[in-house]
């Protein structure tokens, strides 16, 4: 996956686009440190489930998904077992992260 | 974050850094970037996250296609070995990273290396998909050359065909063998580089 993450000066930057409601969180603004991390600063972008993580995924066949998909879409794959799963990046875009379960392996997938 | 503990976990590392989870570790797993067309041709039976209707594009094509846009915040990468936005596939092996750049991949086919780790492969696969392994099988290292047909691998001990889409040895001596899979990620080199100031580098 692509990474939004920023280095200044020598300290590592984690960029974080957080899921889970946090009261402190809903008031900080953009650039703000939300936390140390092992020395470096945690910037706050944007609050907490502001982009929505899917928590149900539906999933459509091959053929299904055919009729809205372009050739050159970017996808995610993934094959566990016998089983192959794919998910559009465009959809991604929007959403950051799918918990997913395939066969019986829980899995986060993220971009 | 998990929703259970509001801990923070990396994305790339897949190791909590923050709360009461501090220290675990998800397990990565393997997964590729590819185009529909060519994921669907060779997985056939896959299934498909189903979209919302209004999605047709990417929200990130100028982020992608500038090479001055790094990051949210203006940003400083540690490591000037390459240009900010050059794409590689970074893989970790023991305390090793390593990145190849796209361009060499898409050149070359097949990347092998040998770190004090280990035998590491990276190829480019049938359904568009950049997929890394271990070349270790049974205490040796084998060294792999392209085969006679797409998607068909050799190598060089013993002249066994490997699939190396799924790792594994379809004909030959070594048949039935398989390969580790490691976690291969496509990152822009600022970001590779800011997680692992020591990468090394095939350009």
């Amino acid at each position: 996956m692509f990474l939004e993450v920023n280095m200044v000066t020598a300290a590592l930057v984690i960029v974080s686009l957080l899921i889970a409601s946090s009261n402190l969180e809903a008031q900080m603004k953009k650039g703000e440190v939300v936390a140390t991390v092992e020395g470096d600063p945690m910037y706050f972008v944007l609050p907490p489930g502001t982009i929505p993580a899917i928590t149900a995924p539906v999933f459509v066949s091959g053929d299904e998904a055919n009729r809205q998909m372009a050739d050159d879409e970017p996808v995610l794959g993934i094959v566990v077992g016998n089983e192959a799963s794919a998910y559009s990046l465009w959809q991604l875009d929007a959403h950051e992260i799918v918990n997913d379960r395939i066969g019986d392996v829980p899995i986060a997938v993220t971009w | 974050m998990d929703r259970e503990t509001e801990s923070y976990w990396s994305h790339i590392t897949g190791e909590a850094l923050l709360g009461e989870m501090k220290g675990k570790h998800l397990k990565n797993m393997p997964a590729v970037h590819t185009t529909w067309s060519r994921w669907i041709a060779d997985h056939p039976q896959t299934r498909v996250l189903k979209k919302d209707k209004t999605v047709s594009s990417s929200q990130y094509e100028n982020y992608f296609k500038d090479p001055d846009k790094v990051g949210i915040f203006r940003a400083e990468w540690l490591k000037e070995r390459l240009p900010a936005k050059k794409l590689v596939h970074g893989l970790t092996h023991g305390p090793h990273a390593l990145a190849v750049t796209a361009e060499k991949l898409e050149k070359d086919h097949l990347i092998q290396t040998e770190l004090d780790t280990g035998g590491v492969i990276v190829v480019k696969n049938t359904d568009g998909g950049v997929r890394a392994y271990s070349t270790n099988v049974d205490k040796t290292t084998l060294t792999f050359n392209i085969g006679d047909s797409p998607g068909v691998f050799k190598d060089a001990g013993t002249g066994s065909s490997w699939d190396l889409g799924r790792g594994e040895c379809t004909g030959g001596a070594l048949k039935g063998k398989k390969l580790e899979e490691l976690t291969v990620t496509a990152a822009f080199w600022f970001a590779w580089s800011g997680f692992y100031p020591n990468t090394a580098v095939i350009d």
